[in-house]
């Protein structure tokens, strides 16, 4: 209450009479009003400046959404790609003789295979799956993505 | 120009953003005269009161796109036609202070209480600070916390010059009269 009470007591020390505000806005008008001539120019750039603004948030929002889909998609390629070769066997995107050497530790160590190294398609993985890979990584086209 | 859109400035600005010229249009004359004032009171000529006017708005638009009115929309452009009316100030002369563009501003509309004179030469007595604040508070008719954010002064500080502005014109005995029965 003491608070409100100081608040209200400070705010009326801050008040002016309307006979003394009334004058002052009358000392200090302008004696002029603004050239229609004025207005057209500020009018004029605010329509060629808003216009432009609006065009650059469209070639915004273009290319932000054209940015996310080409991530997408590469993000889409490399998945693909990778589930499309199963002869990489150490999953560097190439097919190599080194994906072979890789095959044939795995076996040669008795480690877990996986079931996509069966590159032979005869239900098992073996040194025939190391064959092949090693048949894929020399072909002409060895290396490259599929 | 009477304002019938019921749009607050935020809408407003919201919608130019967007890219619609005529809520520029809107912002533009709601704020127009209260500009071209401040500008007058400042440089205490037409011309670059007028100068200033467009300065102003064109800097308003430079904000745009992805502009976002935090404030109000005259704690916002108050700096910017302060800033542009020095500069034109400077450029016509030397810098010479508020108190000396009172006694240049012709007479556009004479006082009912104290002599256009007196009222001038009372204001002109004022400390600068103390004036400015007084001024926006009772010319502008901005609050206490939207002439704190313009200026970037503390509230207690807006209330001190205000304080200190009122009752030097009480004490002034060419504006005394003002406050007399209050």
């Amino acid at each position: 209450m003491r608070d409100a009470q100081n608040h209200e007591a400070e705010d009326s020390q801050l008040l002016a009479p309307k006979g003394l505000t009334d004058d002052l806005a009358r000392l200090l008008r302008p004696g002029f009003t603004v050239p229609a001539e004025v207005d057209r120019v500020v009018l004029a750039l605010g329509r060629r400046r808003i216009r432009a603004s609006e065009r650059t948030r469209r070639v915004v929002r273009w290319l932000a959404g054209a940015a996310v889909a080409a991530v997408l998609l590469v993000a889409l390629w490399v998945g693909t790609s990778r589930a499309r070769l199963p002869q990489d066997i150490d999953g560097s995107g190439r097919v190599d003789i080194l994906d072979a050497f890789t095959l044939a530790r795995v076996l040669d160590e008795r480690r877990a295979v996986e079931r996509k190294w069966d590159v032979t398609g005869d239900g098992k993985v073996d040194r025939a799956d190391v064959d092949a890979v090693a048949m894929s990584a020399v072909r002409l086209d060895k290396g490259r993505v599929q | 120009m009477a304002d019938s859109d019921p749009r607050t400035d935020e809408d407003l600005i919201a919608a130019a953003d967007r890219g619609d010229p005529a809520a520029f249009e809107t912002l533009y004359f709601r704020y127009r005269d209260w500009v071209v004032s401040l500008a007058w009171r400042f440089t205490a000529n037409r011309d670059d009161a007028l100068d200033v006017l467009q300065e102003t708005f064109a800097y308003l638009l430079r904000k745009f796109p992805g502009f976002r009115l935090t404030a109000s929309m005259k704690t916002f452009l108050y700096p910017a036609v302060k800033n542009y009316a020095i500069a034109a100030r400077r450029k016509r002369r030397r810098f010479a202070g508020e108190a000396e563009v009172l006694d240049e501003l012709p007479a556009a509309g004479e006082p009912s209480g104290a002599s256009r004179e007196e009222l001038a030469t009372a204001l002109g007595a004022l400390d600068d600070a103390h004036r400015e604040v007084l001024l926006m508070r009772f010319v502008d008719g901005m609050s206490l916390a939207e002439i704190s954010s313009a200026l970037g002064i503390p509230l207690g500080t807006v209330k001190s010059r205000l304080h200190n502005a009122l009752s030097k014109l009480r004490a002034d005995p060419r504006t005394r009269a003002y406050f007399e029965g209050t």
